[in-house]
């Protein structure tokens, strides 16, 4: 009963996760995947993930040596989850140049059609606002 | 609304594409807009070159910057409800 229980809470959780990626509503991030991108910290996801593992392990107890490495693997997902958000996905400190108030810097940059945009906060108030997102790339 | 990354052009021009996208994608190949900002990730790990560390930043008519969103890691990104309420602080804020 405890090992079917870890395979749920750890294996589910996963699939869970997986398939919500890409997944929305409204616009808005389907439930796990916004955990993931909108948490510090995904407590449930992890707690499901954690507790899953050491069902597994409290279920080894007069088990069949074939339950071993299922309940190996379940470890290793919850270990390398708990890692990734505790750890590998955090970002160095940095320091920011500009501060709320200050005229946002003056570019010229190549847009997706190759043509150049610029911007300069001195002689450009012609539209109602902007919202920049810079994000990593390569996607 | 602007996405700006390291990316050339046209790898901008195909995400767009496959997002089906409207929005002006901006190229900062050298980092530039990155370095005056001071949001150039240097040496990322598991990448060949410097990006962007993400980041939302909201800009008024005059050119002035009215909200920053930084993330602590790399899963995150700005919730739409916080970006819509940055929005809104700002029209509000035009309109007094």
């Amino acid at each position: 009963m405890a090992f079917v229980l870890s395979l749920l809470l750890v294996f589910g959780t996963a699939v869970l996760v997986v398939s919500n990626f890409g997944a929305s509503e409204d616009g808005r991030a389907a439930w796990a995947t916004g955990q993931m991108i909108h948490a510090q910290y995904p407590w449930l996801l992890l707690a499901s993930l954690v507790g899953g593992a050491v069902l597994g392990l409290v279920s080894l107890r007069n088990a069949r040596w074939r339950r071993w490495p299922v309940v190996a693997t379940e470890c290793f997902v919850a270990a390398i989850v708990v890692w990734y958000v505790a750890s590998y996905s955090w970002l160095p400190e940095r320091s920011l140049n500009v501060a709320v108030g200050d005229d946002f810097p003056a570019y010229s940059l190549l847009a997706h059609d190759a043509k150049p945009r610029s911007f300069d906060a001195g002689a450009d108030i012609d539209d109602t606002g902007r919202l920049y997102i810079f994000y990593r790339g390569d996607w | 609304m602007l996405a700006v990354s390291v990316d050339p052009p046209d790898v901008s021009a195909r995400l767009r594409a496959r997002l089906e996208s409207r929005i002006t994608f901006l190229s900062d190949p050298r980092s530039e807009l990155l370095d005056q900002l001071g949001i150039r990730h240097r040496d990322p790990p598991g990448r060949e070159t410097d990006i962007a560390f993400p980041t939302a930043i909201l800009v008024d008519a005059q050119g002035k910057i009215r909200w920053i969103y930084q993330s602590d890691t790399y899963r995150q990104r700005a919730r739409p409800d916080e970006i819509f309420t940055a929005i809104e602080a700002m029209t509000a804020r035009e309109r007094s």
